[in-house]
């Protein structure tokens, strides 16, 4: 088919660590072009023009093929590991590059995750402020925790720090907003 | 590989200090007379040595009597509490039953409940209903935390074949058989990353012993490290001393399960 209409045919995978898909497809691009790995007597012959021009397209599908378009696109983290990054890495991108464009965004359910967990953590914070300063200098370090306890505990006014809980529902809404930013309920449903 | 690994590891070496720094300080800290503490300059090896401290903490405070309350209070939630997570995540991960989806869907939605909005109505509650003991109090309401059972949820989805439950269930086994033969053997990993996670959260919690234990001899070690500290003369030689004995636990369960722990998280909660 090559020789006739100076095309070839091929499907390149490169998902997965599997080195014995490539090598087949090199292995058939080269026949299509009429090469081979050995000549009649048996001697390596891979330094020969056809060699050269099956690896030179490889690469080249590799760059310009729709298997790449994948990757810049959120990529699935499951389905994407390895591979994705020695893909970035064949195009030509460094590695800092690599981890902006690739690591990052597919480590991005994980993040969210992480983003909200530690968001709703740090707006309970009780410990430092009630050791440290006890709220002040006057209310300036009062966490909303520590206002809640100091209300119920301190003075004895339960209903008000059961009304204070309302500010919480600030903790709630923005953690919500958090979730529809980086897409959390899409990630984890 | 090694060249690309010597900014990585430069970063590390730099950020060592400053993390092992406080547990050093903390240390010598508790081998100083009180008044070198904050001498300055500040001098990491003690000198006078002196385990006045130390004595002092064991001889006039109910340390022991702290401490054990502490470890007993983590050992018994975390036993409990991985036992109902695991029942639990494994309820939700392989049976199929009327109202599955929305039980899993309060559980869920009770993690982001910040622990401040039920503090109030939890503690009426127990002391209204003369349940306000410490040992009742600070074990049986965490014994089923929403993260543990979630975390369970995930990895039993992940890890325990359909199959095998039903090759057990076919061969005759009750099925709190399957769930006691099958299921947690192959949970381990999992279940020693919950242990220690569970142990941390029940051995740091201060918040809930503060408000619930009024009686100091059945303080919490936090609850009495606080007082300690809190007293007139802030004996922060008495608290340091404390702090360096109150890491043993914690540091000593951590080693006992710090294989399950690792394995357990590389392959836990998260990643579904």
């Amino acid at each position: 088919m090559h020789k006739d209409h100076g095309a070839s045919l091929c499907v390149v995978s490169t998902v997965g660590s599997d080195t014995g898909q490539v090598v087949q497809s090199f292995q058939m691009l080269l026949y299509q072009r009429g090469g081979a790995f050995f000549d009649a007597d048996a001697n390596l012959v891979l330094d020969s023009q056809e060699a050269e021009e099956t690896l030179r397209f490889l690469c080249e599908g590799l760059r310009t093929g729709p298997a790449t378009s994948r990757c810049s696109s959120w990529p699935d983290s499951r389905t994407c590991r390895g591979s994705c990054t020695r893909r970035a890495a064949l195009d030509g991108a460094g590695r800092l590059r690599t981890f902006t464009t690739v690591t990052l965004p597919a480590l991005k359910p994980v993040t969210a995750f992480v983003v909200v967990t530690s968001f709703i953590g740090a707006a309970q914070i009780f410990e430092e402020p009630y050791l440290l300063t006890g709220g002040g200098p006057a209310e300036s370090t009062l966490s909303v925790t520590m206002f809640i306890y100091r209300a119920a505990f301190q003075r004895q006014q339960f209903g008000y720090a059961a009304a204070a809980v309302v500010l919480f529902v600030l903790v709630f809404g923005l953690s919500q907003l958090f979730n529809r930013l980086l897409g959390i309920g899409r990630a984890s449903a | 590989m090694t060249r690309t690994r010597t900014p990585l590891y430069g970063t590390l070496v730099l950020l060592l200090p400053a993390f092992l720094a406080p547990l050093l300080w903390a240390l010598s800290g508790s081998f100083k007379p009180r008044g070198d503490i904050f001498a300055y300059p500040p001098r990491l090896l003690p000198d006078p040595f002196t385990l006045d401290n130390y004595q002092r903490l064991l001889s006039g405070q109910p340390f022991w009597r702290w401490f054990l309350m502490s470890t007993v209070v983590a050992l018994v939630a975390t036993t409990v509490s991985v036992f109902v997570c695991a029942l639990a995540g494994y309820g939700f991960a392989k049976f199929r039953f009327a109202g599955r989806r929305l039980l899993f869907g309060v559980m869920f939605s009770s993690l982001s409940v910040p622990f401040a909005v039920i503090l109030v109505p939890l503690f009426v509650i127990l002391v209204k209903t003369g349940l306000g003991s410490p040992w009742f109090a600070l074990i049986v309401p965490w014994v089923a935390p929403a993260f543990g059972i979630f975390m369970m949820q995930q990895y039993i989805v992940q890890s325990v074949p359909d199959s095998v439950l039903e090759a057990a269930r076919i061969d005759g086994a009750s099925e709190f058989g399957i769930f006691r033969t099958i299921v947690l053997p192959l949970l381990r990993p999992s279940l020693g990353a919950l242990a220690v996670w569970q142990f941390l959260q029940s051995y740091n919690s201060f918040l809930w012993p503060l408000v619930l234990v009024s009686d100091s001899s059945q303080y919490t070690l936090p609850l009495g490290l606080q007082t300690l500290f809190v007293s007139e003369q802030r004996q922060y030689d008495l608290v340091l001393a404390g702090a360096v004995i109150a890491v043993e636990p914690a540091v000593s369960l951590f080693v006992v399960l710090r294989k399950q722990l690792l394995e357990g998280l590389s392959t836990g909660a998260v990643k579904g």
